[in-house]
């Protein structure tokens, strides 16, 4: 299949489009994530925060009849549903393109351009993707949504990520590093064997686990807190991703002390450019009703913690 | 040549591809993703006199072959519509529908009567099959009797537009509703608009939609509308003289030829476009594709052609 269709033209480069990447690696982080690294001949600029949509299988719109192919095309086992957390669309190749937050960008010297992409399996298009082998073609549409807003007087940054959404505090503490910003790094897991870092990412964060088989026993924005509570003064900037608990219980720590907080919200969404309207997200209003919906794919999915309402 | 170019009651469009009402915002949301000066013709998200902030979350869900929805109409109201976005829709540079939503008649007219003086809308598409909220929308869809009555209403405030009507397949037989509102001075009719559905978490035994209930579109009701379009069209529309806007789960230009060999004229795609908002080009591409390899030199040799 040609992929002419999808693919951007550069001689008008836009802010945004569909690319078609090639696999470069896919490889299994630890027994639940995988790290997957697609290359492209060139993207538009990104910022940590962002989004790109995965299309999990083949694209509709051309001539021939769209059909729901195997969702291993390689003549394998048919796709197994890891978990019944999506049970309408398990073991099939889902409909809509599945977001993922960017993990990290790298622009190499001949122009070309490596993005991380961070997942778990958890469904029918994280497992489509995970059988994904080095060549085979992706099509991705993006970069989507806003990223951190880094662009501040803060000489500190303060970086915590929990469970998959470890991926893009990844992406924004390797950008802060280069960018000459100290900064200081939570990540939280369940357990060690559940921790997406390589070995010398590690040694780059503060680790919590939950069974405390790696680091320091307990939830990430314990971790946080407590270095909070010896005595930190320097004005930071806290940003964060992972579970809305874990989002809740940081943005509940800086308030009280006036600390900027940034959150990276998930949310469900069909398309991902501001069309469809799935992915509400209700946040405060100085006018009555006092709450408007924002979406968290085009307004978001970074939000100011201070902005949020919680459900 | 080919000739793509379709008449929906007067209005040319230079071929059948359009956006469907709900799944394409204003058009500033896809711009950087497909050229919308290469459709047939725009149709905008659902326009109400005053601003709605929609349904609760979760709003969407997936299935097996289809996309549930229960937006709730969200939508930036009729004034900020005028100012914001009517701007935009006349660099577009194809005609404009302007779909319009209500709690009650008076509602909706006061709507049609704003649009019935702006230059750029070429018609109105009068939404009267929303299954997601709780006042307007499908109650009028879904009685003949309503139909006629909310038809008649709008055709009045719509003098110098032209008017379609888009119907609900949630009804046992979709030719009466059809039949109402041709009789009542539809110019056009729209079909079909979602199946009221229902997904249920059995964790929590409760519905996954935060309004419970949501409407079905996508590639599972594609044969039943191509069916409700055949219905209509030989038993109300092609009689009248009424062309048919065909939608519901239509996704390649297979898919839309089996639409235009149905009966319909206008082609509308929603769900498809979410994910590959290209897919309207593509698909326009790909009747032109069919039509030269089947020896046609123009779009409306096919159009109800089925034998």
């Amino acid at each position: 299949m040609s992929s002419s269709h999808n693919t951007q033209s550069f001689a008008e480069p836009r802010a945004r489009g569909v690319f078609t990447a090639s696999v470069l690696s896919n490889d299994p982080l630890c027994p639940e994530h995988y790290l997957l690294c697609l290359g492209m001949e060139n993207f538009p600029p990104t910022h940590p925060g962002q989004f790109i949509n995965i299309l999990c299988g083949k694209a509709v719109g051309r001539a021939d009849r769209p059909t729901f192919i195997s969702a291993n095309e390689k003549g394998g086992p048919p796709a197994q549903p890891t978990d019944l957390s999506q049970p309408e669309t398990a073991g099939r190749v889902p409909l809509l393109r599945r977001p993922f937050s960017l993990a990290g960008r790298r622009d190499m010297p001949a122009g070309t351009v490596e993005l991380d992409i961070l997942y778990r399996v958890v469904g029918a298009g994280s497992n489509w993707i995970s059988e994904r082998e080095i060549g085979d073609e992706v099509n991705i549409l993006g970069p989507l949504g806003n990223g951190f807003e880094t662009h501040n007087s803060k000489p500190l940054a303060v970086v915590i990520g929990g469970g998959t959404g470890i991926g893009p505090m990844i992406y924004l503490a390797e950008s802060l590093s280069s960018a000459d910003k100290d900064v200081k790094a939570f990540v939280g897991a369940r357990s060690a064997s559940a921790l997406p870092l390589t070995e010398e990412q590690k040694g780059f964060f503060e680790i919590t686990t939950d069974d405390g088989s790696l680091g320091q026993a307990g939830m990430v924005h314990e971790a946080f807190a407590q270095w909070l509570e010896r005595g930190r003064t320097a004005e930071m900037a806290v940003y964060a991703c992972g579970p809305e608990p874990m989002m809740k219980a940081v943005a509940d720590i800086c308030a009280p002390s006036g600390i900027e907080c940034q959150l990276a919200m998930e949310r469900h969404m069909a398309c991902g450019m501001g069309v469809c309207q799935g992915c509400a997200i209700k946040v405060k209003t100085d006018e009555p009703p006092g709450w408007m919906f924002k979406l968290a794919c085009k307004d978001g999915p970074v939000f100011n913690a201070g902005e949020l309402l919680w459900e | 040549m080919i000739d793509l170019s379709v008449d929906i009651a007067g209005v040319k469009l230079a071929n059948p591809l359009m956006t469907a009402s709900g799944t394409c915002g204003y058009a500033d949301e896809y711009a950087d993703f497909v050229d919308l000066s290469g459709l047939g013709a725009f149709v905008t998200k659902s326009i109400t006199p005053a601003p709605r902030p929609g349904n609760d979350y979760p709003r969407i869900v997936e299935t097996r072959a289809g996309l549930l929805n229960a937006i709730g109409l969200a939508n930036i109201g009729l004034e900020a519509f005028l100012d914001e976005k009517v701007p935009l829709l006349e660099r577009l540079g194809v005609p404009v529908f302007v779909n319009v939503a209500g709690a009650s008649i008076a509602e909706y007219v006061s709507v049609i009567e704003r649009l019935d003086h702006v230059e750029v809308v070429s018609g109105v598409e009068l939404n009267i099959s929303c299954p997601n909220v709780a006042e307007g929308g499908i109650q009028f869809g879904t009685d003949r009797e309503q139909v006629a009555k909310i038809t008649a209403a709008a055709r009045k405030a719509c003098r110098n537009k032209i008017l379609i009507v888009k119907l609900s397949p949630n009804v046992t037989d979709i030719t009466a509703p059809a039949r109402a509102a041709v009789e009542s001075g539809a110019d056009a009719l729209s079909l079909v608009n979602t199946f009221t559905a229902m997904v249920i978490d059995i964790e929590t035994a409760r519905p996954v939609l935060a309004n419970r209930t949501g409407g079905l579109s996508g590639p599972a009701i594609r044969p039943i509308a191509v069916y409700m379009i055949h219905r209509v069209w030989t038993e109300v529309a092609k009689g009248a003289g009424v062309p048919i806007i065909g939608m519901g789960g239509l996704q390649s230009a297979h898919d839309a030829i089996e639409f235009l060999l149905a009966g319909a004229t206008g082609l509308a795609v929603g769900t498809a476009t979410f994910v590959n908002p290209a897919c309207l080009t593509e698909i326009r591409d790909g009747i032109a594709e069919y039509l030269e390899t089947h020896n046609h030199s123009s779009v409306t040799e096919i159009i109800g052609a089925l034998r």
